[in-house]
């Protein structure tokens, strides 16, 4: 899950990490002076697409309004955060990642934060963490390896370590403070902060805020039932039974000259019997591909439990469009006769099954409208 | 005893035998002869699924069984628990099958297996086999053959894929291993590869992977120093930039974790790279062909 700005914010504070004063619109800040305006958007480049607009206490309503209901990026405005205008005096980039490849989180620092960090990705300096706290002196030396002496970098100690506390405490994947801002005071303010937080530790930490999901609709409706949906421009849907087999998919379907329109991987749904299979049929039918390939290898999963939720799905919803399905493993034949009566083509080999939905979708009945008002079927 | 992770001085306990994903294991693994000696279900010690027991800790199968290699089948939240137990009673190898395992468990678990000794496979991990000998997985024995091809695999559905078609060809495997397609996992691909390298009964190595983080790129260095020949596949040169590809860990990334970056780096270090899973089979069977003419 990935939190907005002002539940990231909320969040580092409780750790004592210094944000502006703000609030979420139609609240204000308790703060007479200049203030900006900030788009609650999910992706990052906010700053580059119009999200932010700086205005007073006058202006203040007009630029709120100005932004709402805006589309930035594949988002639409829903909220906007206000708050004070800080007084720069140098914007420095923190961050604790999860390094999948160093086998666990690390502290990144860089001086030249901002929205042209990524430009500046060669000045990031990098501390490996454990589950210890943070030394001040590992600080004090990532600080001058970045650049950053004197007193800014004793004040990034207790950053740096307020940061370490929440990423554990929250179990986040991520939480990145860029910009940084160094005041004119001497304080550091945390002027806009990215937090992820790990999904799958949710039922731990009762009290998260909700934050959402990025992705389109179809992909947080195929998140939302427990499998992995990703949406493209093409015309063939793919459900898989694994991750792995769901990327060689659609790498095969692409070499063969077809073109995907959305691919689901099912992750383990099928071993739990689960009914959000059944939905998941809806969910890829509201996309309107011209053709339907269905993929599963399972071994202790079977192929006749996912015959019963395609089937189910095809009774509540029929897509109206050739269904090709490849299936291996136990309760083949059962799976056959379940889905007999939905006109579907069986086929065992995976190279033949992606020719044969290529072609499908393609066929004469591709070219059919599939309007929104397709009818249920008749029976 | 030849082979890799797993042979046939493995004694095998599953952890959570008592579930629906542990009773399907325990059901296949009692008909197919791995030596499966029982399971741990704490509050269920003394039942009996398919014949054998289940003990209260992982210590005390260890100590009445002799048990040496786990299947990890118990609820996401329960692994951390059920890995600390395990590899705190010696067990030499450990697999994490169930996925959606939180990621500071994964980070916790890998890294008290690194300490200690314990080869662990996993989160999100379809396990290790070495047909005929051992079968700690989920791969159906069945369609198994022992032979001299090894497999290692971030994909479990990959795997199943390129075991079909080796069968189908006459060819059977050394041993299978899959290393689980999260973010953090507790063996990379160039770990499996030095096993291979070293184990008599392989000829010929399939390598497995996709977009996204190093594993591959490491495996690289190694395939440049090895004498037994890799094929290698790496799914996902057409996935959409930017989104998560199913496996938690494979975020399609342009750059040095990109699916043709990888595949340039393997080509370069001497591996065949295969462009469609469906021809992984009939290629290695080719690279073996090889590998058996005086050089």
């Amino acid at each position: 899950v990935r939190l907005h700005e002002w539940e990231a914010k909320a969040l580092i504070a409780q750790y004592g990490i210094d944000v502006p004063r703000g609030a979420l619109w139609p609240a204000l800040p308790a703060f007479d002076g200049p203030l900006v305006a900030k788009a609650q958007t999910l992706e990052g480049r906010r700053g580059l697409r119009g999200g932010i607009t700086f205005c007073d206490g006058e202006s203040v309503a007009g630029a709120v309004e100005s932004l709402l209901g805006a589309t930035i990026g594949d988002e639409i405005v829903e909220s906007v955060y206000v708050e004070e205008r800080l007084g720069i005096v140098r914007e420095l980039y923190v961050a604790i990642v999860t390094d999948r490849d160093a086998g666990g989180p690390a502290f990144l620092l860089s001086a030249h934060g901002g929205v042209h960090i990524e430009s500046h990705a060669g000045t990031v300096v990098y501390l490996p963490l454990d589950e210890h706290r943070i030394e001040p002196t590992a600080v004090l030396e990532l600080a001058r390896r970045a650049g950053i002496d004197g007193p800014i970098a004793e004040a990034l100690v207790p950053v740096a370590q307020a940061l370490w506390a929440c990423y554990q405490g929250e179990e986040a994947e991520l939480i990145e403070i860029n910009p940084l801002v160094e005041t004119a005071n001497g304080r550091l303010v945390a002027a806009d902060t990215r937090v992820a937080l790990d999904d799958n530790a949710s039922v731990r930490h009762p009290g998260h805020p909700s934050g959402g999901r990025l992705g389109t609709v179809f992909e947080r409706r195929c998140a939302d039932l427990g499998a992995v949906g990703i949406e493209m421009d093409g015309e063939i849907a793919a459900i898989v039974s694994g991750a792995g087999l769901m990327m060689a998919t659609i790498d095969l379907l692409a070499d063969a000259g077809g073109s995907v329109r959305a691919a689901v991987d099912l992750g383990g749904l099928v071993l739990r019997e689960a009914d959000e299979l059944t939905d998941l049929i809806e969910a890829v039918g509201d996309l309107r591909p011209r053709a339907l390939l269905i993929n599963a290898f399972f071994q202790l999963a079977r192929c006749d439990v996912l015959a019963l939720k395609v089937a189910a799905g095809l009774e509540r919803r029929p897509l109206g469009i050739p269904i090709v399905i490849r299936l291996r493993g136990r309760g083949l034949d059962e799976a056959r006769s379940i889905l007999d009566r939905h006109s579907v083509v069986f086929e065992q080999d995976l190279q033949t099954a992606c020719t044969a939905v290529i072609a499908a979708a393609r066929g004469p009945t591709s070219g059919a409208p599939l309007g929104p008002g397709l009818a249920p079927m008749a029976d | 005893m030849m082979a890799v992770i797993i042979d046939g001085s493995d004694r095998i306990l599953i952890q959570g035998i008592t579930g629906r994903t542990g009773r399907a294991a325990a059901n296949r693994m009692a008909e197919d002869g791995t030596p499966l000696v029982g399971g741990v279900t704490p509050g269920r010690g003394g039942q009996t699924i398919e014949g054998r027991p289940v003990f209260e800790s992982v210590d005390a199968a260890r100590r009445e069984s002799g048990a040496t290699a786990s299947f990890v089948a118990v609820p996401a939240m329960h692994v951390a628990d059920a890995c600390f137990e395990a590899i705190e009673a010696g067990l030499r190898t450990v697999v994490i099958y169930t996925e959606h395992v939180p990621l500071a468990d994964a980070i916790a678990v890998s890294r008290f297996a690194r300490e200690r000794g314990t080869t662990l496979l996993g989160p999100n991990s379809a396990g290790c086999v070495s047909p005929g000998q051992a079968n700690l997985s989920d791969l159906d024995s069945r369609n198994l053959r022992r032979g001299d091809v090894g497999i290692v695999s971030k994909s479990g559905t990959l795997t199943y894929e390129v075991v079909d078609g080796l069968v189908a060809l006459g060819l059977g495997l050394s041993s299978v291993v899959c290393l689980g397609g999260d973010p953090i996992v507790g063996t990379d691909h160039a770990r499996v590869l030095t096993a291979f390298e070293r184990d008599p009964e392989t000829r010929v190595i399939v390598l497995i992977g996709e977009l996204g983080g190093r594993s591959e790129i490491d495996a690289a260095d190694v395939v440049s120093q090895m004498r037994t020949p890799v094929v290698a596949f790496i799914a996902g040169r057409h996935a959409p930039e930017g989104k998560r590809m199913g496996h938690a860990g494979a975020i399609a990334a342009l750059g040095i974790e990109s699916a043709l970056a990888k595949q340039e780096r393997l080509r370069a270090a001497g591996a065949t790279v295969v462009q469609r899973i469906t021809d992984v089979a009939r290629a290695a069977s080719d690279a073996r062909g090889d590998a058996e003419m005086p050089a």
